[in-house]
């Protein structure tokens, strides 16, 4: 097209030339202009938000299609590359053009014509301001990121944690139990923010008999289990924790229950009320307050009731337990835990060691 | 369709092959069935033909071959050629059709004309009496006009003529066909065709016209040409759904903080909007923000909402546009000031910084002496606690979770103050005191009903060990000794409101009760005559460590801040029953805020 006019510029120019040249001659007759180019136009609603994994359709009308090659130019937010998807004629009128399935945080496009010329026209935004449609992540999404970065990329967990408390009573029996867990945590980090399994054991002795009898002697108790969890999250700051376990105690095949309401996140400030239930142990049920104020220590303190390890001479089984734990390196954390409480007589001590690898 | 490729010249096979048998099913093909009736059978769009089944059986008797044929049911005529039709059956008679299954018409015969022989006759009746007609089609050989003979001598084949003619316009532009049907009248123009030609040069003609005038107006970058123009494709646009009058844009019902938010408004008139404003609005804020939308593209506004603006709750935004023209006003297009559209923007969610000063660790232990006699007397306890509290400030201000012990002796103040002996024996020679040790924990729930008016709940629960024995031994009731020692779960709760600033100023008042241990009215003023010197003064009245008489107890509590995270207290107090059943005593408390 330049060079078009360019030769037409020099034609004319010479033209004059020779008419000064001539004097008296007279003008050549002008040469028509060529006529304006015929001009595509597109409209569009253009749209703000799509969900994401879901492909862009644009739907367009085209007044004078043939004029121009009409693409429409986009690429993903983030991306240098922009990329062609034509418009096509839908069956039910007009034209679409569908983008692929979008991601977060969105794409970014524009339309834009091209003549039988190779002359580019804009028919909305460009790519210097493109048009924006948002893929807004969901709540759950939003979650998900912050937990990760929170994490490190780290999703997995292997944890041992032993804790035991001495009940003590007042006929000098032996009333203690120790429990022991070797946990394995994935963290899926969406609704259901995390999946375990693990393997578990408590042994114990307690008084034969109830108080009331004036129990003589003792007997060994113990459960042997392996365990499923599942840590839902209902809220951004409530979770919901569901384990079932099997295995086998001092009367043979016993099955557990737990469950705990977190509110709060696990990892900050929060309030934890639980229970569980073993069938030949018995039950037990904690309220635990967890505070994150001074870091890099995470404390907490729970007052725990429980029948462990399987005690019938007093259903008060009590205490109160402070813990804390401590994060040695990015990938290690330390856990300990004291606690004082009784079930039946004076108050005694117990107390718990911990420590979890995060992979 | 590759299927067809095969199909089809088989069918011309085996049509030649049938031509003289009786019908029959050719092939089917999806719904549709082939039969070899056509036209030239009287068969066409429409015909009944029915389906014949042949059974052929052999005679158990005499051998021979029976043949029958039963009537399946009907197929109809959707469409014919010359030889062949194509029929369609109901579903499930459609199942049972096979190739070489006869077929035979039960419809009556139909004639049919040949279109083109049709209109040339058509045509040689419009040349006696001129009219319209409509476009020319193939004109085919054998049948039609015969050829005439000019005055040259030569024979014309007019058919021929034309055919070739037609065959030279298609696929060619209007131009290039009307150039070829007037050389066509130029060379025949004694041609049998001629009227209907000259329909075709005239609406081809008409055809460019229009073309032009479209072409004219794709031109032109005049607004008046091009808003006519988009404002037809926006009419066209609306069958997706509801466009404003002036703008149309996108719905956005909801959108996350703190990005921005790029909207892009459809304008039906681009000419007729001289300027527009985008108004918004964050939650909280008094009045709206403006922002002059930018033209863009062929018909377009675009504006940007900054990510500033975009917070927590909800966004209102309007449209406001003036039009082109003196006299012109502004006005709300989309939405308005008094009823604005609105996008919900997400909370935002961040992990937030560990906040400060949200944790409160206390521990006490608290000496009371009712009789004066310290630890040998009848009316005394310690009361020793630990009190974990965590402030989440929403929708719970604050939840604490303790431990705590209550130990000592107690009974009634006139059997104590009476006994010459000092021993709570009553007139009768009864012991009258109890010792109790109540170990208890608990959980606090702590509201905010108003800015400085807080309720806090407790229920605490824990053993009660009480013994009646009188013996006042150490480690009773706690090793194998249990003789008059009763076992019970004491179970209790306490109620307080605060009134004032938790941390500065305030006056707390509560009731408590626990079975077994006593009712505690209390009465509590908190103030910082220094920032290092917190200062709390209490009244108690209360009948512990057993239900008995009531007391008053007077407490002042001084503290010392050195640090931020720790400050000790220590505690002295008076209590009494009675003026002459009184004592002093003391404690002291641990604070750690972290």
């Amino acid at each position: 097209m330049k060079t078009h006019v360019t030769a037409l510029s020099l034609l004319l120019a010479l033209a004059t030339s020779a008419r000064a040249e001539e004097g008296a001659s007279p003008a050549p007759p002008a040469l028509p202009a060529p006529p304006p180019p015929v001009r595509a136009l597109v409209v569009h609603v253009a749209p703000a938000s799509a969900p994401a994994g879901r492909p862009v359709e644009l739907e367009a009308e085209i007044d004078a299609p043939f004029a121009e090659q009409l693409t429409v130019r986009w690429r993903a937010i983030g991306d240098s590359q922009w990329q062609d998807a034509a418009f096509e004629r839908s069956s039910a009128g007009g034209w679409f053009a569908t983008l692929p399935a979008a991601r977060m945080p969105g794409l970014e496009y524009y339309i834009r014509g091209q003549d039988a010329a190779g002359v580019e026209v804009a028919h909305f935004a460009s790519a210097a301001r493109p048009h924006v449609v948002r893929v807004d992540p969901t709540l759950i999404d939003r979650l998900e990121e912050l937990d990760r970065e929170r994490l490190g990329g780290r999703v997995n967990q292997v944890a041992i944690d032993v804790i035991g408390h001495d009940f003590g009573n007042r006929y000098d029996l032996p009333d203690r139990f120790l429990r022991g867990e070797l946990t394995y945590t994935h963290r899926l980090l969406r609704r259901i923010h995390h999946i375990a399994f693990g393997f578990g054991a408590i042994q114990g002795r307690t008084p034969a008999s109830d108080a009331a009898r004036a129990p003589s002697e003792y007997v060994l108790n113990g459960l042997r289990y392996g365990f499923g969890e599942l840590r839902l999250r209902a809220h951004a700051s409530v979770f919901l924790d569901l384990r079932v376990a099997l295995g086998v105690s001092q009367d043979g095949f016993d099955q557990a229950a737990r469950g705990q309401v977190i509110f709060g996140k696990p990892w900050r400030s929060s309030v934890t009320v639980g229970g569980e239930v073993s069938g030949d142990l018995g039950p037990s049920a904690w309220v635990r307050l967890q505070w994150d104020t001074a870091p890099p220590l995470l404390m907490g303190a729970s007052i725990v009731r429980t029948d462990l390890p399987g005690a019938v001479i007093d259903a008060a089984g009590l205490y109160l337990a402070y813990d804390v734990s401590y994060r040695l390196a990015s990938r290690l954390t330390v856990r300990a835990q004291v606690s004082y409480g009784s079930r039946d007589g004076a108050a005694h001590l117990g107390g718990g060691l911990g420590t979890a690898v995060d992979f | 369709m590759r299927w067809l490729l095969i199909v089809v010249p088989a069918l011309l096979c085996v049509t030649v092959a049938l031509a003289s048998a009786e019908p029959t099913v050719l092939a089917v093909d999806g719904e549709d069935i082939y039969v070899d009736l056509g036209a030239a059978d009287g068969v066409g769009a429409g015909s009944e033909l029915e389906l014949l089944h042949e059974v052929v059986a052999r005679d158990p008797q005499t051998g021979a071959v029976l043949r029958d044929r039963f009537a399946l049911g009907r197929l109809r005529v959707v469409k014919s050629g010359e030889r062949l039709s194509v029929v369609v059956a109901e579903p499930t008679l459609a199942e049972r059709v096979l190739a070489g299954d006869r077929v035979r018409l039960v419809s009556p015969k139909r004639a049919f004309v040949d279109p083109w022989v049709a209109q040339v006759v058509a045509s040689r009746a419009a040349a006696a009496a001129p009219g319209p007609a409509g476009p020319p089609g193939p004109p085919t050989s054998g049948a039609g006009p015969t050829p005439s003979t000019p005055r040259t001598g030569a024979v014309v084949d007019h058919v021929a003529l034309a055919r070739e003619a037609w065959l030279d316009t298609l696929g060619q532009p209007p131009e290039r066909r009307i150039a070829r049907w007037q050389a066509l009248i130029e060379a025949d123009p004694k041609s049998p065709y001629r009227r209907v030609i000259e329909n075709e040069i005239a609406s081809l003609t008409d055809q460019i016209r229009q073309r032009e005038d479209a072409l004219a107006k794709a031109r032109s970058a005049d607004d008046g040409d091009r808003d006519p123009r988009i404002a037809a494709l926006v009419a066209e646009l609306e069958g997706a759904g509801a466009l404003g009058d002036v703008l149309a844009v996108a719905p956005l019902a909801r959108a996350i903080p703190n990005r921005p938010i790029e909207l892009g408004f459809l304008v039906r008139q681009p000419a007729a909007l001289h300027r527009a404003w985008l108004y918004v609005r964050p939650q909280g804020e008094p009045g709206y923000r403006r922002i002059e939308l930018v033209r863009d593209g062929d018909a377009y506004l675009r504006g940007t909402i900054e990510a500033a603006a975009v917070k927590e709750g909800t966004l209102a935004w309007y449209v406001e546009a003036v039009a082109a023209g003196p006299d012109a006003e502004v006005a709300p297009v989309l939405g308005s000031a008094a009823d604005p559209r609105r996008i919900e923007i997400d909370a935002e969610v961040v992990e937030a910084p560990i906040a400060a000063e949200r944790s409160h660790v206390h521990a006490h232990v608290d000496y009371v002496d009712f009789d004066g006699s310290l630890a040998t007397g009848f009316d005394q306890y310690y009361q020793a606690e630990i009190d974990f509290m965590y402030r989440f400030l929403h929708p719970v201000y604050a939840v604490r979770l303790g431990f705590g012990t209550l130990s000592g002796t107690g009974g009634p103040r006139d059997v104590i103050d009476e006994d010459p002996m000092g021993t709570c024996f009553d007139g009768d020679g009864v012991y009258r005191c109890r010792q109790v040790t109540f170990s208890y924990v608990y959980t606090e729930v702590e509201l905010r009903l108003r800015r400085n008016v807080a309720l806090m709940l407790r229920p605490q629960a824990g053993l009660l060990t009480t013994d009646t024995s009188g013996l006042m031994e150490e480690g009773r009731c706690r090793g194998a000794d249990t003789t008059d020692c009763r076992f019970s779960t004491g179970v209790g709760g306490r109620v307080r409101a605060r009134f004032g600033e938790e941390r500065g100023t305030n006056l707390v008042i509560g009731v408590g009760f626990t079975d077994g241990v006593g009712t505690l009215l209390e009465a509590a003023y908190h103030w910082l005559p220094h920032t290092a010197v917190p200062v709390q003064l209490s009244v108690q009245v209360t009948d512990q460590p057993v239900p008995e008489n009531f007391g008053v107890r007077l407490i002042g509590d001084v503290g010392w801040r050195s640090l931020s995270w720790f400050y000790p207290s220590l505690r002295i107090s008076y209590q009494a029953r009675d003026i002459d059943h009184a004592g002093v005593s003391g404690g002291f408390a641990m604070n750690f805020d972290w």
